[in-house]
């Protein structure tokens, strides 16, 4: 029986090659897309799960009315361990490579490191990073010692035996005391070298028990069968009770977050490297079953609309006998057989799209096709399609009455109604998909376009080394010969995100409680070399730098931005001349900048306080060139003259500022990519749907040609159905996407507005993509011989 | 073995009540070969798929060797179907993907015979009906007089007490049909099955022993002939 059944499936698709092309390629598509996705998905899920405590780690984060960064005071890791039995264990990162790179050597290797951090000995304990050699109990004990990557250990030493040797960081030797395997993909943190944090004793910021400023990232390990709630109302209790007369900390509240949820969820400010996003993991899901959902609907569009053909085998089995669960079971069966076809194309499809597809989302995405996860998920797959897909076909087609269906009546094939719904649906899901897209693009496209205040094209970002910091001045003459030389600047920070928070106490000025504002420190070449215009007052001098630089009676300038000008609401020209204390000194305020864009357009520009205080993180040269290689090329010798010793590891500012939307940047590619795949699978169906139209109808094509029907008009007949129901798809799908995408632009402080011709644009080329597919089987109707057709009858 | 007492058959329609049958009382005895004949839309067809469970009187009753058909379940029919009643179509109805051989085997694979004496049964009827090399033929491939034979093999193969046959030759030309003819009379000369036939030629109405003519959904005379 089960062969008759095979046998009878596998003729009737060789026999239909269309139609079962049609299917097995839609159905492939939707689970291959799946496929993808899945693995996608696992990987950003999995993050930091493999830790053997993982559940019961956690990161204590500060929530702060103004913002909630990822960062603590030193002393919260050793203050909860000892004060609180529920807290196992605990360690702090200072992550030192974040602001500006070290400088690495050993030997005649030489690199610019940013995956650097001090760590607490107690790392091992916490974190399960495999050590292939050294001593993990100890490695982190004493001070000057390191622990690196095997990729590291590669880099520095090569055959040489790492453990034991010395690597010169900053100038200063550290022993390196182990080597640990690579920090695995899906890790929040993926640095490179661990460097011991008692190296830094005695440094103002590093205490166990008194408050300093939040500089590090604090991991705790929770008791087996601890509350975390509970631990984190008696923390927020003790340090409000503990630190009520400190303004800062009265005002936080400490937030635990559970490791394996760092990844998607946290959101905070200073995250160690650039997060993902819950809400980019739902949309990706929700299109891989939209793109499976549309394949469905073409195997049960074609499948029922040929009801016809079946119609009488259906008819002969029940009247030898069949029952009908048994003829529900024979149909199921070659939807099942029919999607083992599709899924064994999906595995070739996601083999040859699995590179690119790593490329879009940014993560190594590899297939390990023995793992019961993603073989449980072809099968949960395989299944939900068998049964979407092929439910209603077995139920309509196995109910025909035999009387009915062998007396030769016409069977209507299934309800036209039902079939025009879902070719809607469809053509809605389409349509949805192509306006979110437009409008993704179209607010990066804005981002990246729009003004920000400062000059952002051809400006060159260098790391600010002591020594270049000591001979800036020799620097700058040197510079001064370069043709295409506009400017050079240091300071703290790039333009593109400043990120130093400060708390200014303005003269004459009621600041709300807890006010703090953005600081940058800058030497004062900087507004001229980035064509930041000022509003009010001048910008710094020579004698402003000095004069904030000299060892006794240090004095300040201060420039502020327009948004901390207009939250005083004060005109800036009578804000000149106030003056203002900040970072431990003081000094007035000598000019207002117009505002910029000092981190990415999902914020608002904040306030922000300049002042000309050395210690710089960047140096940034500013060129008027359209010849950018020969003056980068010439910078690089003044450079390499001047600092043999230092690497020229460049970047451009428009490059640094693109990447703070390398989310939106990649969801918007995801999105393109399957946007385009869900029209692609929808026009399949319809090229199927058209030509069994083509072919039912035949016969009318036939009379109404004889009665002098041109071939235009024949085609106009077709297409005319089809285009009413992306019409209709049309109208579903607009409200949606204004809907759905109204709420993403909200995650801008800065936005586009969403404008009708985007929808309109959308519809027409889905009309027009509709229109010719179906023009495609119309017109092999419309030039049909009317004899030849009449005759057939 | 049949008996239909007082069979309507009628199809409402808003206001209206059409009857296809009206008050049909027929008796049919194992052995008979019964042709039903009349004009278009007399309800030939809808007798003969009552007769067969393809579809339900309105009213009246039923007795299929003593049973009233209207209580049989669905599985209960479809047992009749396996093993008691044979059908055979104007349109021969065969199934284009399966070859003469897996036509004919069909009804076997949902009787459930072992696969050896299926075997051994096909290879009997293609036998039989001298239809061997045609075994591996799709229907398609053959003319219309083949594949009437290929559908009444398949009505036989399992050994149907009873064959319902609705204008078997109506797409035959005259010597294809008097050889269905033929077999169907040697088949309920000598093995005894009882048949019944609609059709509207007289000439293969002639193979018959009883007549029964139909207008507009009664019974209008029995067997018009013997009186001659």
């Amino acid at each position: 029986m089960l062969k008759n059944f095979i046998k009878v499936a596998l003729r009737n698709l060789t026999k239909h090659k269309g139609y079962s092309f049609i299917n097995i390629l839609g159905l492939a598509v939707g689970i291959a897309v799946c496929t993808l996705i899945f693995l996608y998905v696992s990987k950003e899920l999995s993050y930091d799960s493999y830790h053997k405590k993982s559940k019961r780690i956690y990161r204590i984060t500060i929530d702060h009315p103004q913002a909630h960064v990822a960062v603590t005071p030193s002393m919260i890791s050793p203050t909860l361990q000892q004060l609180f039995p529920e807290v196992e264990d605990g360690v702090r990162l200072l992550d030192v490579g974040r602001f500006s790179p070290l400088v690495v050597r050993h030997g005649e290797k030489v690199f610019e490191e940013r995956k650097i951090a001090y760590a607490d000995s107690t790392l091992f304990d916490v974190f399960d990073f495999k050590m292939l050699a050294g001593d993990a109990k100890t490695a982190l004990v004493k001070p000057q010692t390191v622990v690196i990557t095997r990729d590291m250990a590669q880099r520095y030493f090569g055959n040489e035996s790492p453990v034991g040797n010395t690597l010169e960081i900053n100038d200063n030797d550290f022993e390196v005391t182990g080597v640990i395997e690579n920090i695995p993909d899906n890790s929040h943190f993926k640095f490179d070298f661990f460097m011991s944090l008692v190296t830094r004793s005695g440094w103002s910021q590093l205490s166990d028990s008194e408050w300093r400023a939040a500089n590090f990232y604090t991991y705790i390990v929770l008791q087996e069968g601890a509350e975390i709630l509970e631990l984190n109302r008696k923390v927020n209790d003790y340090i409000s009770k503990q630190f009520s007369d400190n303004e800062f900390a009265s005002a936080l509240s400490f937030v635990f977050e559970p490791l394996e949820d760092i990844h998607l969820y946290s959101g905070v400010r200073e995250a160690i490297q650039s997060q993902g996003d819950i809400r980019y993991i739902i949309a990706a899901i929700a299109i891989a079953i939209l793109i499976l959902i549309i394949a469905c609907i073409n195997y049960m569009n074609l499948a029922t609309a040929r009801s016809a053909r079946r119609a009488r085998e259906v008819g002969i089995r029940k009247v030898l006998g069949s029952e009908r669960k048994r003829l529900i079971g024979q149909f199921y069966g070659e939807s099942a057989f029919l999607t083992l076809l599709a899924i064994v194309v999906s595995v070739l499809l996601v083999e040859l799209f699995l590179p690119w597809f790593s490329q879009l989302t940014g993560q190594a995405l590899t297939i390990d096709y023995t793992s019961t996860k993603f073989l449980g998920m072809i099968a949960g797959a395989g299944i939900i399609v068998t049964l979407l897909a092929g439910s209603y076909p077995a139920l309509m087609l196995s109910s025909f009455s035999p009387a009915a269906v062998l007396k030769g009546s016409k069977v209507t094939g299934g309800s036209p109604k039902l079939r025009k719904f879902l070719v809607v649906f469809q053509f809605a899901a389409s349509i949805f998909l192509i306006i979110s897209t437009m409008v993704i693009y179209k607010q990066i496209n804005y981002m990246q376009q729009k003004e920000l205040g400062y000059k952002q094209d051809n400006v060159l970002v260098l790391t600010a080394y002591n020594d270049l910091e000591n001979r800036f001045d020799a620097f700058l003459s040197e510079m001064e010969q370069v043709p295409g030389f506009k400017g050079a600047a240091l300071a703290s920070d790039t333009p593109t995100s400043i990120r130093a928070a400060y708390g200014p106490d303005v003269e004459g000025i009621d600041e709300p409680p807890n006010y703090v504002a953005n600081g940058l420190r800058i030497t004062p070449e900087f507004t001229e070399a980035l064509n930041i215009n000022i509003v009010a007052g001048r910008a710094f001098t020579q004698g402003d730098f000095t004069r904030a630089n000299q060892s006794e009676n240090r004095e300040y300038a201060v420039l502020i931005n327009e948004s901390a000008a207009a939250d005083f609401g004060t005109p800036p020209e009578e804000l000149i001349g106030r003056r203002v204390q900040i970072s431990g000194e003081s000094g007035p305020i000598v000019g207002v900048i117009e505002d910029f864009h000092f981190s990415s357009l999902h914020q608002p520009i904040e306030p922000l306080y300049l002042f000309p205080r050395a210690s710089f993180n960047k140096l940034l040269i500013s060129f008027n060139t359209s010849d950018v290689s020969t003056t980068l090329n010439e910078t690089r010798a003044v450079w390499n003259k001047m600092f043999p010793q230092l690497p020229f590891e460049h970047e451009f500012l428009d490059q640094e500022y693109n990447a703070l939307y390398q989310q939106e940047t990649r969801a918007g590619n995801i999105f393109t990519s399957f946007a385009i795949l869900a029209i692609f699978v929808a026009c399949l169906g319809l090229v199927g749907l058209a030509s069994f139209m083509v072919e039912q109808r035949t016969q009318e094509i036939g009379v109404r040609k004889v009665l002098g029907a041109t071939a235009t008009q024949v085609m106009a007949l077709f297409s005319k159905d089809f285009v009413v129901l992306v019409l209709i798809g049309f109208l579903i799908a607009v409200p949606v996407a204004w809907y759905t995408m109204s709420k993403w632009l909200q995650n801008f402080a800065y936005q586009i507005e969403l404008q009708w011709f985007l929808f309109l644009i959308a519809g027409l080329v889905t009309i027009l993509i509709a229109v010719l597919t179906v023009s495609w089987q119309a017109i092999k109707a419309a030039r049909l011989d009317p004899a030849k057709s009449l005759r057939s009858e | 073995m049949i008996k239909l007492r007082n069979i309507d058959k009628y199809i409402d329609k808003r206001f209206q009540r059409t009857f296809i049958l009206k008050g049909i009382n027929l008796d049919i005895q194992e052995g008979e070969f019964i042709t039903v004949m009349g004009p278009s839309g007399a309800g030939k067809s809808t007798l003969l798929n009552i007769l067969g469970f393809l579809d339900d009187p309105s009213e009246g009753e039923y007795l299929f060797y003593h049973e009233p058909v209207h209580g049989l379940s669905e599985k209960r029919k479809s047992e009749y179907h396996k093993s008691h009643i044979g059908f055979v179509f104007q349109a021969y109805h065969l199934i284009d993907e399966m070859t003469v051989y897996e036509n004919i085997e069909m009804p076997l694979l949902y009787r459930k015979v072992k696969s050896k004496k299926r075997k051994a049964m096909v290879a009997d009827m293609l036998d039989r009906f001298n239809i061997v090399a045609k075994k591996d033929l799709f229907p398609p491939q053959l003319s219309g007089g083949q594949q009437q034979v290929v559908g009444v093999a398949r009505a036989l193969i399992g050994s149907p007490k009873i064959i319902l046959a609705d204008e078997p030759t109506g797409n035959l030309h005259s010597e294809q049909s008097e050889y269905i003819m033929e077999l169907f009379k040697k088949l309920n000369e000598e093995e005894g099955v009882t048949i019944i036939q609609v059709t509207h030629s007289e000439k293969m109405a002639a193979y018959g022993n009883r007549i029964i003519n139909l207008k507009d959904g009664a019974v209008v005379e029995e067997n018009p002939y013997e009186e001659e």
